[in-house]
């Protein structure tokens, strides 16, 4: 408490780290390596990288919240204008909340499960003896107002789980200006969000910005970022690749790993076909549910991929499905009707809650629909027992989301594509395990690798070479890139457009992120509330959005500022140069981080 | 400021050398010894004592450890450490057979009651409650009761006694398993449910289930010997340890060295096992 003094830093930067390096025993790298920022009052400054940056590193670093086991080292730590290099866990107490708060990713998670927010709220209000006893209600209500919160006297009283995730991240952010300090760090604040949603918190934090706070924004998503920045930083491998004004670097970025970074957002510049603005923008509050489906293009028209002999089969057919989960029978499916044609690539967009998932799991026979049916080649497919269908499973084959998760952990990739291969003699399934690798972009040797000596992309790979190994029609994918890097999002994105020209294999694909839909789909439906509320060709849907929801939707899409043609290592004049190698000069170890 | 680099780079060599070394345990060391000695009692007792478990002889009754009998002579002559030794088969038999006998039961519950249907999970799982509500040695008893004493008889009252709780372990991990995407995967490749039982859930359920099991061994060393001390062990003249102990109840305040070397060796003996279930634990863990 004595160390930092209670004024505000008169003049400058709320933080500032110069060379800023961490640790942790076990690992051969330094997670960050000479990271050097500062944030001013008023200014917006993102820390971008994909997993593995050392990002979230850097930010717990400054708060003092490395980790027990990390090493942490500065040429200069200046943290409300006192000198931080000396912390110990008293002071770093001191400065958290007080003048620096943190706002995490996950608000179900940082939140107490157990009190209600406005108790979460006023603990942090009251620590840092920024209200007395009396003030306080008024005080919780004043900031949850100041968070966007309809309702604050309502909310207070609510429990974490009984708020939406927008309504728990705004939750989050008033508990972290409860004793309203001058600096926030929000470490990937719109990451668990759905777009919608994301758009609010992002307008939410540019107007904390606006009103004089500093921001200290971690985020993997360019996207995001590009809404609030002032400046950003490049992290790659602990280490600042580049590192300018937010324009500058967005429009003509000069690092090429920050080009590609640029290029793997979903639909930008990469394929040359960004998700347009739609042309008739609205804000309307999404309206009634029983909107009627609005379709885009008539059923048939849509453009196909290779083989347009293909266009007129139909494989998969849903029929007025219905699925309720629960004992109050909440819908998670209100008949939804879909074709999937041959060779064909369809999208279900939609937010969490939407149904989507449901849709993909029913369409796989793993879920019974209370209702309606699904077909395969005419066939019934979702009626017969499980016994019956098993025979005709390698038709319809599953590529799940998390890569992490989808593969038995003590199983080799050989084993894990060898489960897809039944009946095949030793040797023939090593050959063909290689040949599956070879055609998903893998090397062979990784059959004898496990799951986790494998990268997520990798991972991602050999899910889809084990989909595909049974010879599929029809390949259900559900957010198969939501948990991977947008770098490797975009090659993952590509590989699975060119297996479907080349295997002529249908697409199912579940996913929420629109520009997703747009690189590899070619139809659409847009799901809400357990109903198709539009359904129609990927591009007339995204350009002229039918739907006031899909509307809303679509503009709620990120989009990063158009930019200069590459010019490769030229930007003359634009912004700071980009950081090179340290400057060698004496470290202070930090106490405050040992601990 | 130099001295501060060169602190920092000390620090970081260390935690280099230290991240790498792991630190032994001199704990673990000694209850590894002691497996090999053990393995060597076990399967060739004659090599640690010239003395026959069994033989009496009443001039030497109630002798006090000395050179000749190690650990003294009990209320027939018989030499204790002799007994002691000979021991060790038939304590170590009833508590692995009496694990094995749990560990088998429990997985078969368990892997019944995970994949069974909610009918049959709702039966099993009500019945392993009731019987877990009982301590397992009381649990152990009844079984006794009904079977008889003797080796074998203990040896499965006491596994059946533990069968409840690997029950329980072994249906949520395998309920863990079976909600796993790579369960979902195999069923959407069309795999036969036995095979993904067979393939993914027992394997996977395994890790644990020998940590339960390691650390389990310990309190069936314990159990086997209360049971024996009540008298409804091994039938005499064979003895475990606990029949030991019990041996020597008459005469504590004359001739401790009856029963507190048995003891001793219950003790000593189950330290060592939990001592390394733990270990299995934690390497399981990480």
């Amino acid at each position: 408490m004595s160390a930092v003094g209670d004024g505000r830093p008169a003049a400058g930067d709320l933080v500032r780290v110069e060379g800023l390096r961490v640790s942790f025993p076990g690992q051969p790298r330094p997670a960050v390596d000479g990271v050097s920022l500062s944030v001013a009052p008023g200014e917006c400054v993102a820390l971008v990288g994909e997993s593995g940056s050392g990002k979230s590193v850097t930010a717990r670093a400054l708060i003092g919240l490395a980790g027990a086991r990390a090493r942490v080292s500065a040429r200069e730590l200046t943290v409300a204008g006192a000198d931080a290099t000396g912390f110990g866990e008293r002071q770093w107490r001191s400065v958290r909340g007080r003048h620096i708060a943190m706002v995490f990713q996950d608000a179900l998670v940082a939140l107490d499960p157990l009190r209600t927010v406005g108790a979460e709220i006023a603990e942090a209000a009251r620590l840092h003896g920024a209200v007395g006893p009396e003030g306080t209600e008024a005080h919780v209500v004043d900031l949850l107002t100041r968070a966007g919160v309809p309702e604050p006297e309502a909310r207070r009283a609510q429990y974490p789980h009984q708020l939406s995730g927008g309504l728990r991240q705004r939750a989050l952010i008033a508990s972290a200006l409860a004793a309203d300090p001058p600096l926030l760090v929000a470490d990937e604040p719109t990451t668990a969000l759905d777009a919608i949603v994301q758009a609010q918190i992002l307008r939410l934090l540019g107007r904390l910005t606006e009103s004089g706070r500093g921001l200290l924004l971690i985020s993997h998503d360019l996207a995001a970022v590009a809404q609030l920045a002032d400046r950003i930083l490049v992290m790659r491998q602990g280490a600042v690749v580049e590192s300018g004004p937010a324009e500058r670097l967005l429009t003509n970025p000069l690092h090429p790993y920050t080009r590609m970074l640029l290029d793997a957002v979903p639909g930008t510049g990469g394929h040359g076909r960004p998700v347009p603005a739609p042309k008739a923008q609205s804000t309307v509050p999404a309206p009634a549910r029983q909107a009627r489906p609005v379709r885009a293009v008539p059923r048939g028209t849509a453009r196909t991929g290779p083989g347009h002999d293909r266009v007129e089969r139909t494989v998969l057919e849903g029929r007025d499905l219905t699925k309720s989960y629960g004992p109050e029978g909440r819908r998670a499916l209100d008949g939804v009707s879909f074709t999937l044609r041959a060779g064909e690539a369809l999208g279900v967009v939609g937010e969490s809650g939407s149904g989507k998932t449901t849709l993909a799991r029913v369409a796989l026979g793993l879920v019974r629909p209370d209702a309606g049916e699904v077909l395969l080649h005419g066939r019934p497919w979702s009626a017969p027992a499980e016994r019956d269908r098993r025979p005709h499973r390698a038709a319809v084959q599953f590529v799940q989301q998390d890569p992490y998760a989808s593969a038995d952990p003590r199983f080799t990739v050989a084993r894990v594509l060898g489960e897809a291969l039944p009946g095949l003699r030793r040797s023939a399934r090593a050959e063909r395990g290689a040949e599956l690798l070879r055609q998903v972009g893998l090397p062979a040797d990784l059959l004898s690798r496990r799951p986790h000596q494998l990268s997520g992309g990798q991972r991602q790979r050999v899910a889809i070479a084990r989909a595909l190994a049974p010879g599929p029609e029809v390949l259900v994918c559900d957010e198969p890139v939501s948990a991977l890097d947008a770098s490797v999002q975009a090659q993952v994105l590509r590989l699975l457009d060119r297996l479907r020209r080349e295997t002529g294999v249908a697409l199912l694909f579940i996913t929420h992120d629109l520009a997703v839909v747009r690189e590899v789909t070619e139809r659409v439906l847009i799901m809400r509330h357990g109903s198709v509320v539009e359904e129609g060709g990927t591009d007339t849907i995204l350009t002229t959005p039918g739907h006031p929801y899909t509307r809303e939707l679509v503009a709620s899409v990120l989009r990063l500022p158009v930019r200069a043609p590459a010019r490769d290592g030229a930007g003359q004049g634009a912004g700071e140069p980009p950081l090179s190698g340290p400057v060698p000069q004496p470290i202070t170890p930090l106490r405050g981080n040992d601990v | 400021m130099s001295s501060a680099v060169t602190v920092l780079a000390e620090t970081e060599a260390a935690v280099l050398t230290t991240g790498r070394v792991r630190p032994r345990s001199p704990l673990l060391a000694a209850a590894a010894t002691l497996f090999v000695l053990l393995a060597l009692v076990l399967a060739f007792p004659g090599l640690f004592t010239a003395h026959s478990p069994e033989a009496t002889d009443v001039a030497a009754a109630l002798r006090p450890p000395d050179g000749r009998h190690w650990l003294g002579t009990d209320q027939l002559g018989r030499d204790v450490y002799a007994r002691l030794v000979y021991g060790t088969r038939l304590s170590v038999l009833i508590a692995v057979g009496a694990t094995l006998i749990g560990v088998g039961g429990g997985a078969l519950l368990g892997l019944l009651s995970a994949c069974g249907g909610r009918r049959v999970d709702f039966a099993l799982m009500r019945i392993v409650e009731v019987l877990l509500g009982f301590p397992e040695l009381l649990l152990a008893l009844l079984v006794v009761a009904l079977l008889g004493g003797g080796t074998l008889n203990v040896a499965i009252a006491l596994g059946i006694a533990g069968v409840p709780s690997y029950a329980r372990l072994v249906r949520g991990q395998a309920r863990l398993v079976l909600r796993s995407e790579y369960v979902e995967a195999a069923r959407v490749l069309g795999v036969r449910p036995w095979r993904t039982v067979l393939r993914h859930v027992l394997p996977n359920v395994g890790g644990p289930l020998v940590v339960l099991a390691s650390i389990g061994l310990g309190s069936a060393i314990v159990s086997g010997a209360g049971l024996s001390v009540l008298g409804l062990g091994p039938v005499p003249p064979d003895a475990d340890w606990g029949a030991m102990v019990a041996d020597g109840k008459d005469f504590l305040q004359t001739a401790w060295w009856i029963s507190v070397f048995p003891g001793l060796a219950v003790t000593v003996l189950v330290v060592a096992t939990t001592l390394a279930g733990r270990r299995l634990q934690l390497r399981a863990v990480r």
